[in-house]
């Protein structure tokens, strides 16, 4: 048998073995032709004759297994000899007529078996329509089951999760497939950098059939524990319930950072943290509890970061890998509505400067170069190394009147840590002059070669512009590149990196244009990026059900263990003023 | 005392009587107001993830069956028979309790009063059958703790408490204050409860048990919150009662109050021995007569004959019967700005605006469109206007900002628009996933089937459109100014010369503003492309006053033939005008004769405005 080494080309190209092999669009080579027994093991190798364990059919009954079949690309009936529970299932009525109870008690134990798939099935060439449409990609070793609905025809389904010659365990169901946690968390922990395949069968009026698989590669690299986002009803100008949530991604664990139920239904956010750690974390409160809300070494302090002459508060902040900063902006944004036009709302600013607050003095400073009346300046972003801040920049226009106009370059500037210092010289990585279009939310990889950002056809708010995608910045050989495997046609924004650099999460409202989920997806060392998967939930019909919006997901190495009610006392008191700084 | 039976026959009739007046009451008074009110505030849907999302909350599990029956308002019938149910219930169970310490036969209006109480405070918005739901649980709980006997009571009080207040927050702590006086009053060696304990307990335990019953129901409301719920603390404590509503009413707060209050004054009454030794019917015609003086105070004082007018004009202009809402505008007995905006909708959509806006009550521009206030019903109602000139993505937006801002739940009445919008705007990902939720509902799933075949219809086939919908109109983009709606109806008009509705809403808001010129401009510019066979009556009025003011030489009628009868008339409006400023008599006359012309609203009445935004474009 053929080992199933993890191998991640970005083509998709089968150096040998095709099978194990996904493409960044997840796609294998030769799905439809692929023939895998639960053990994963080729039926060539093991003469397809297979027993339900994989046990070869020369030591056991002497029948097919649902996985021994023949996988076709078309549909292939394979009638075999009768096996005990198939033959109960048709002879129930008699047995149940002329037998005692002790018969009827075995009937009823062996009609129980009947639940999965015998020996007569079909194989279908093509994969089951499921939802959320996973379609095989890479997965984090650690993350949660990714349960799922079967959107077949079917009265029963038997679902096979198999790695390779190794494991295998089945799920039966009506068509909501809720993998065991246990058994999910013990495959993946234990075949890192393999290969599982999802077999899917389901029992129609004329018997069982077999979808073909689904080959999900399990990633080496584990994903941080925790995702932390703002859940909020994408409204325009009104709010209901909104808080900061974080989700442990090995189970399905969801607990609040904070509710705004807590504070009188106020907004919140722009939450972030530094370095991922969730002890060093700030959000904003607005309205009546107007203030930004630090954490840092588990103290709370609330400071209202406007100082005087700025423009608002501090917004899209940004932690100075050091611990020591945050670089905000600070903006005059106002909204204005479409009446017909595919994005359905404006978001602009009329000025937008970015400055620094630094928690040790608790002042704020900037720069000439990055406050500045002549250009607007957003979205800051610090180099994981501290020593540069990335930003989004753009010459000053009248607002509105010239919205569709406006369009923002990618900068970055040198930034002296220990004297609070920025440089006096910009870099221009991503221009709009060049490249027509706008950029917004930079974030780099924790290795620092990459930056990745939102490019729209103009403005700033990529969040409601359908046509803005994600691209990849290449900071050794300058080269852009459309993500193309993770970008849909709706908009694709608010991503975020892993600490370990191998995982993204980002928003997109690719399922129903209107609410934003969260997607996952693998980016290899060689930067090759791979089919981003759906957040999985435990109920798989979540998102259906749900019209709230995942805002700003990021992810975090662990639970922030602050209360809500403790960030509700420090929300509900005085800010601290900021001292006359630069 | 004599004659138990014949109490009990007569209490269960006077019963049967009071729940058929409930169920006539609400369903011929406030059948709008509360039972389309209500039923359109939710969509309850049969899957764990909604069951879910009441268990997040203290009283959860009230809270969704009070859901789950409230579905059932979608036939008024029914929902009449549950509010009537629910009251009935608080009635019976309350006697029942009462009567456990005594004869309650003889004073039986006493359980009456909370079930009045309880009909009155459902014409409040906030109040609900969650609310009601859990009241009764507490009465119930409270009906099986008195039927325990000792030792066991005191372990049962303190795990019904537990387990009442995970169903029915807020009201366990009705049950316990229940238990207090039952305690309190109770004698050692109980004479007359259902099972008498056999055992005689010391002061000591009786005592410690009360303070047992008080620390839990300080305690675990405090724990909860703390380890269960994430909710303000005044939820945590108050959840399902008046004291966690927006705006609770004092027939609700009263209803609460009653039950531990009147359970303690029919505690002391019933113990006092030898006073009712009277003939049967000098005890009943008293009682009955109370009890129906008390229902009559309570369905007085919480009825609102203008909320059931307006919420029955809500329900006619979704469902496009104009006649009613006409009919409703005309007779409402005040200048309410939201009847006049429907009435104007329902007007215009009838085509009628031209020719009889001025026969109903008139404020003004604020009457044809609404400020953007951010609330459910005001960015719901707004959206209305939008979407009956063909603004779809417009109407969308309003419906999608009432959705977000409704505090309960996805609801009925907003999804159903997101639906629809989402259909014409062929936008099938949407449609899909706003029909979801009426697929898991009871009432909806018929409707939701026959949007489906709508969406199949309208991705086939681009002009298709759902029969009975406003047109879909095409325009160019603009931003949308709601404190200026004159510009939007000028940019539809812009792309759509030919769209009549939206005409007639730019006349009339011009005429509404009294801005005759701009009026007249607006003939001007888009009049020809209407195939009014003559010119309609009130702008017959304002071409006449345009003229009047303006001094405009007679090719000005040759230029717009305002028929020689509305001149007559003018002239004659113009004599009584004269005549009015010298007598009140006159005026009245004036009124009496032409209150139903334009040139009277342009001289009398006093218009409101629409409000300026006081934060302009906020984010």
């Amino acid at each position: 048998m053929k080992r199933t080494d993890i191998n991640l080309s970005p083509t998709g190209e089968s150096p040998n073995e095709a099978s194990s092999i996904l493409s960044p669009r997840g796609e294998s080579p030769n799905e439809t032709s692929s023939i895998h027994s639960p053990r994963g093991e080729s039926p060539n190798e093991v003469s397809g004759i297979l027993s339900p364990r994989g046990e070869s059919s020369n030591e056991a009954s002497g029948t097919l297994s649902p996985v021994g079949g023949v996988c076709d690309p078309g549909i292939k009936h394979i009638h075999m000899k009768e096996n005990l529970p198939d033959y109960v299932a048709k002879h129930a009525p008699l047995l149940l007529r002329r037998g005692g109870w002790g018969v009827r008690l075995l009937l009823f134990l062996l009609l129980s078996a009947c639940g999965k798939p015998g020996n007569n099935f079909s194989n279908i060439g093509q994969q089951a329509n499921i939802y959320p449409p996973y379609r095989g990609t890479v997965i984090p070793c650690n993350i949660a089951p990714l349960n799922f609905m079967i959107r077949e025809e079917g009265s029963r389904f038997t679902v096979r999760f198999a790695v390779a010659g190794k494991d295998s365990f089945d799920v039966s169901c009506r068509g909501k497939v809720l993998i065991p946690l246990q058994k999910w968390k013990k495959m993946l922990e234990k075949h890192r950098g393999e290969q599982m395949s999802v077999r899917i069968f389901a029992k129609g009026a004329s018997g069982w059939v077999c979808y073909s698989p689904l080959r999900f590669t399990i990633a080496p690299e584990p994903v941080d524990p925790y995702l932390a986002y703002r859940l909020i009803e994408p409204g325009y100008e009104v709010w209901g319930e909104m808080g900061i949530y974080q989700r442990c991604l090995e189970n399905f664990d969801e607990t609040p950072v904070m509710v705004n139920s807590l504070t009188d239904r106020n907004c919140m956010n722009c939450h972030s943290f530094c370095r991922h750690s969730p002890q060093t974390m700030l959000f904003h409160m607005r309205q009546q509890h107007a203030g930004t809300l630090f954490v840092k070494d588990g103290k709370i302090s609330k400071v209202n970061t406007r100082a005087p002459g700025m423009l608002s508060a501090g917004v899209y902040p940004r932690w100075h890998p050091g611990g020591r900063y945050v670089a905000f902006s600070a903006n005059t944004t106002r909204q204005e509505f479409h009446t017909a036009f595919t994005n359905k709302v404006e978001v602009y600013d009329q000025a937008s400067d970015i400055v620094v607050f630094d928690i040790q003095t608790n002042t704020i400073f900037t720069d000439s170069l990055i406050y500045s009346g002549k250009y607007f300046e957003t979205f800051p972003e610090w180099s994981p190394d501290g020593r540069y801040l990335y930003f989004c920049s753009a010459a000053a226009r009248p607002m509105p009147q010239e919205y569709d106009s406006l369009r923002y370059d990618l900068l970055r500037i040198a930034f002296d840590a220990s004297a609070s210092r920025f440089g006096r010289q910009i870099d221009t990585l991503v221009s709009s002059a060049r490249t027509g279009k706008s950029v917004a939310l930079a974030r780099v990889s924790p290795d620092g070669k990459y930056v990745v950002f939102c490019m729209s056809n103009y403005g700033t708010f990529p969040i409601w512009h359908r046509e803005n995608d994600l691209y990849i910045l290449n900071l050794e050989t300058k080269e852009i590149r459309n993500l193309s495997e993770i970008n849909s046609d709706q908009s694709d924004s608010y991503h975020s990196w892993s600490t370990n650099g191998r995982w993204m999460v980002f928003g997109s409202r690719r399922a129903d244009g209107a609410f934003t989920r969260p997607y996952i997806c693998y980016f290899d060392t060689n930067g090759n990026v791979y089919t981003p998967f759906l957040l999985p939930q435990k109920d798989p019909m979540y998102y259906d059900f749900s019209t709230k919006s995942y805002n700003i997901p990021e992810f975090i190495s662990g639970k922030v263990d602050v209360s809500p009610y403790e960030f509700t006392e420090a929300a509900k008191g005085k800010a601290i003023e900021l001292n006359s700084g630069n | 005392m004599s004659n138990p039976r014949l109490y009990s026959l007569v209490i269960y009739f006077t019963l049967a009587l009071f729940a058929v007046f409930a169920a006539l009451w609400v369903y011929g008074c406030n059948r709008y107001c509360i039972l389309f009110y209500h039923e359109q505030m939710q969509l309850f849907r049969f899957d764990g993830l909604y069951l879910r999302s009441y268990l997040g909350r203290p009283g959860g599990l009230s809270g969704y069956l009070g859901s789950f029956l409230t579905q059932f308002y979608f036939y008024p019938v029914a929902g009449s028979m549950i509010i009537a149910g629910a009251t009935a219930a608080a009635c019976l169970l309350f006697y029942s309790v009462c009567r456990a310490c005594g004869n309650i036969g003889r004073l039986f209006f006493i359980p009456f009063i909370p079930a009045v109480l309880l009909l009155g405070s459902f014409t409040n918005a906030h109040f609900n059958m969650s609310a009601a739901l859990g009241l009764l649980l507490a009465l119930a709980g409270f009906k099986q703790y008195i039927s325990i006997s000792l030792p066991g009571r005191y372990f049962a009080g303190l795990i019904l408490f537990a387990i009442l207040y995970l169903i029915a927050g807020g009201n366990a702590l009705l049950l316990s204050a229940l238990m207090f006086i039952f305690e309190l009053s109770q004698p050692l060696s109980p004479p007359c409860c259902p099972r008498r304990g056999n055992r005689r307990w010391s002061v000591g335990s009786k005592y410690l048990y009360l303070l047992a019953l008080i620390a839990v129901s300080v305690w675990l409301p405090r724990v909860a919150w703390r380890t269960i719920y994430t909710v303000p603390l005044r939820e945590a404590y108050f959840a399902l009662t008046p004291w966690d509503f927006f705006f609770p009413t004092i027939a609700s707060k009263a209803l609460w109050l009653s039950l531990p209050a009147l359970y303690l004054i029919w505690r002391l009454v019933a113990g006092k021995p030898g006073r009712w030794e009277l003939a049967p019917w000098k005890i009943l015609v008293p009682n009955c007569i109370l009890a129906v003086m008390a229902t009559a105070c309570a369905v007085h004082s919480a009825y609102s004959n203008r909320e059931e007018m307006l919420a029955r004009m809500t329900c006619e202009v979704q469902h496009g019967n104009w006649k009613p809402v006409m009919a409703l505008g005309k007779a409402y007995p005040a200048r309410n700005r939201l009847a006049c905006y429907f009435t104007n909708i329902a007007l215009a959509e009838s085509g009628q605006m031209p020719y009889r806006m001025f026969q109903y009550r008139q404020i003004g521009v604020a009457g044809l469109f609404l400020d953007r206030q951010l609330t459910y019903f005001s960015l719901w109602c707004l959206g209305e206007v939008y979407y009956r000139l063909g603004m779809i993505p417009e109407a969308e937006h309003c419906a999608f900002e009432a959705l977000v801002s409704n505090p309960k739940e996805p609801n009925a009445q907003t999804m159903c628009r997101l639906v629809i919008t989402s259909i014409e705007r062929r936008d099938s990902a949407a449609a899909h996933k706003y029909l979801g939720y009426f697929d898991r509902s009871l009432v909806y799933r018929k409707w939701a089937t026959r949007q489906r075949a709508n969406l199949a219809s309208a991705m086939a086939d681009s002009t298709f459109h759902i029969p009975g919908i406003p047109t879909p109109r095409r325009y160019s983009d603009f931003f949308i100014h709601y404190q200026y709606p004159d510009r939007s109806l000028l940019m539809l008009l812009q792309s759509n010369p030919g769209h009549r509705l939206a005409f007639e809403y730019l006349m009339a808001y011009y005429m509404l503003q009294k801005d005759v010129e701009q009026v007249k401009w607006c003939m001007d510019r888009f009049y020809g492309n209407f195939d009014y066979p003559d010119i309609p009556t009130h702008y017959e009025e304002a071409l006449t006053v345009y003229h009047n003011s303006m001094r405009a030489g007679d090719e000005f009628y040759a230029q717009y033939p305002v028929s020689r009868a509305t001149r007559e008339r003018f002239a004659r409006y113009v004599q009584a005008f004269k005549a009015a400023q010298s007598s009140q008599r006159n005026m009245e006359q004036l009124k009496k004769q032409f209150g139903n012309t334009y040139w009277y609203y342009i001289h009398f009445i006093k218009p409101a405005i629409l409000q300026e935004e006081d934060e302009k474009n906020r984010y």
